[in-house]
């Protein structure tokens, strides 16, 4: 029983690894046995058991404190009086922040976070203030509630998923569905393809330069900083793409969390395309409660009077803006790093963005650029990719003061990486930086066809031999030019980490 | 007070907030078709609009309305 319990303990199941697969496969076929209202008690022993062999027992135990407060302060609120209803509030909201804050920024104590709980707390903590505020009654059967509190795709890195929008998909009866399951599965492909072919590849390149960023310089280090973007994204994103085809092939449709980001062409738009459910959970339980309280309102009221109607409107919701993006670069990991490169520096391109937007409009129009040709898109949408960049090179360093000096050594003037030697010297031969350009070029183009719809549509709209090539093909590819298998262990995904 | 009432001062709310006489908003008006009506935006307006009804939108509204027509119903219900 002790070894059995130290092996799982130990064991850490991954959602790139032959048992997750394994795992799906047996979770989805019990699911479609289960008669549907024992489907949801089916989610919710599966969620238990991923949790357990992802995280141990330590996970499932802190995940359970956290959600049984949250399953009983939520009936709290709904059953009882307003004097109650605070406490059944405010008590399992103090009790998870605590535990995140514990576990997660180690302030205190040296303790191992629970697995997925950055994720799993803003989910939590979504359904208890949902019901606080009235937007549904809470749930009174545990396993509604564990099903979806719990949902094992999303503990790995989210999406940070509404009740509201996980409960309707149980509204009707969940059948087996053939084009859901195929397109989920078609999905998880292409989540595989994007963290198994290019992200593990960039990943070298990466590393090497970060990990020995003093040695390197100028165009080297800008090539790394660049190469992260599409690592990050493609290992998010690719995680996202496993997370949702599973659920898909479920029946269960979650909201996307990315929506082909590096086609922004502004910091606004990018941030509704890029880990969209983080970004909306701060808005709708940080920022619009913030905006509402007396003292914002006043403080907009004045900005107005000061600044004049348009202007003022703008610089009132600064103070917000600044609120937010602090917390979301913390909720990253707590260090200044993450509240610099992936919060306050955004809201400082946004509020530049606004504060530039007037004077800009009228050098267009003297310049006679017009905003909706061509090569202004695409050069706005340059601009929103580099300064994404420009914070991941703090998100990614080891410290502050790491990003700063690579700052420092990109200005350096080295071109040597247009050379055979240089461009190898990073960890990767010319074979594997062709397989990556290659594949990149394939998820630039594919990303092209997202734009006018789903792409497993138009592929499923082709005929037989066409679709059959096309889907063989990332499969080949897949497990040809896959970074996996004996010798290699591809890295966790690089939002599990937080 | 009458759903066309509401929509007719609520339009004026949005024409004066945006500084634009041209925008007629309908049941099925949503953020999309005003391009300053913004996340940033949108509890400002919302101020705007519980201060010429006399109301004050609970949390669960704020962020749950996804038109206006929903926006109407919910001013509507605390008229009544």
């Amino acid at each position: 029983m002790r070894i059995l319990f130290d092996l799982i303990s130990e064991y850490q199941m991954s959602l790139i690894s032959a048992e997750f697969l394994l795992f799906i496969f047996a979770v989805i076929f019990v699911y479609y046995i289960f008669p549907a209202k024992a489907k949801r008690i089916w989610i919710s022993v599966a969620n238990l058991a991923f949790l357990l062999f992802a995280g141990g027992a330590y996970s499932v135990l802190l995940w359970g404190v956290g959600a049984a407060a949250v399953y009983l302060g939520s009936l709290v609120i709904s059953k009882s009086g307003d004097s109650l209803k605070k406490i059944g509030f405010w008590c399992p909201l103090i009790l998870n922040v605590v535990i995140l804050f514990v576990t997660r920024y180690q302030y205190f104590y040296k303790v191992r976070a629970p697995f997925g709980v950055s994720f799993y707390t803003l989910i939590l903590l979504s359904y208890l203030i949902d019901v606080y505020w009235g937007k549904f009654e809470a749930v009174e059967s545990p396993f509604e509630f564990v099903s979806y509190a719990g949902f094992f795709p999303a503990m790995t890195s989210g999406p940070i998923i509404r009740y509201k929008e996980f409960n309707a998909n149980f509204k009707e009866k969940i059948r087996p569905d053939y084009k859901k399951i195929t397109f989920g599965i078609e999905r998880i492909i292409w989540g595989f393809f994007k963290k198994l072919v290019i992200s593990e590849r960039l990943a070298i390149i990466v590393n090497t330069v970060y990990g020995d960023y003093e040695n390197f310089s100028g165009l080297y280090i800008i090539f790394a900083v660049i190469c992260f973007a599409f690592q990050l994204y493609t290992d998010f994103s690719g995680c996202m793409d496993i997370v949702l085809g599973v659920s898909e092939a479920m029946g269960i449709t979650l909201e996307e969390n990315f929506r082909t980001p590096f086609y922004a062409a502004s910091e606004s738009e990018l941030w509704r395309r890029w880990h969209i459910s983080l970004g909306t959970w701060f808005k709708d339980y940080i920022m619009y409660p913030l905006q509402k309280t007396d003292l914002m309102v006043k403080f907009s009221d004045f900005c107005r009077k000061k600044f004049g109607r348009k202007a003022g409107k703008k610089v009132g919701v600064w103070p917000g803006l600044l609120i937010l993006w602090f917390l979301i670069g913390y909720w990253h990991g707590g260090l200044l790093k993450y509240v610099i490169g992936s919060g306050l520096l955004h809201a400082c391109y946004m509020i530049c963005g606004q504060i530039n937007e007037p004077w800009l409009k009228k050098l267009h129009e003297k310049v006679g650029i017009k905003a909706d040709t061509k090569w202004y898109v695409v050069f706005c949408r340059v601009r929103t990719f580099l300064l994404l960049c420009s914070g991941f090179v703090f998100f990614r360093a080891d410290s502050t003061v790491t990003a700063l000096n690579m700052y420092r050594g990109m200005f350096s003037g080295n071109v040597g990486i247009f050379s055979a030697e240089g461009i190898t010297s990073l960890g990767l031969d010319v074979p594997d930086i062709t397989v990556a350009f290659v594949s990149l070029f394939v998820l630039f183009v594919a990303e092209l066809f997202m734009q006018k719809g789903s792409i497993r549509e138009q592929i499923s709209e082709m005929n037989i031999i066409a679709k059959s090539i096309i889907w063989a093909l990332l499969i080949c590819s897949v497990m040809i030019f896959g970074m996996y298998g004996p010798g290699f262990s591809a890295g966790s995904f690089i939002y599990q980490g937080f | 007070m009458e759903r066309e009432e509401i929509f007719g001062r609520l339009n004026e709310v949005f024409c004066e907030y945006f500084d634009d006489d041209d925008i007629t908003v309908t049941d099925e008006t949503t953020a999309a078709d005003i391009e300053d009506w913004d996340s940033l935006e949108h509890i400002n307006l919302l101020v705007a609009i519980e201060r010429e009804f006399g109301i004050k939108f609970t949390m669960g509204e704020t962020s749950e309305m996804k038109n206006v027509g929903e926006m109407v119903t919910a001013i509507s219900e605390h008229l009544k």
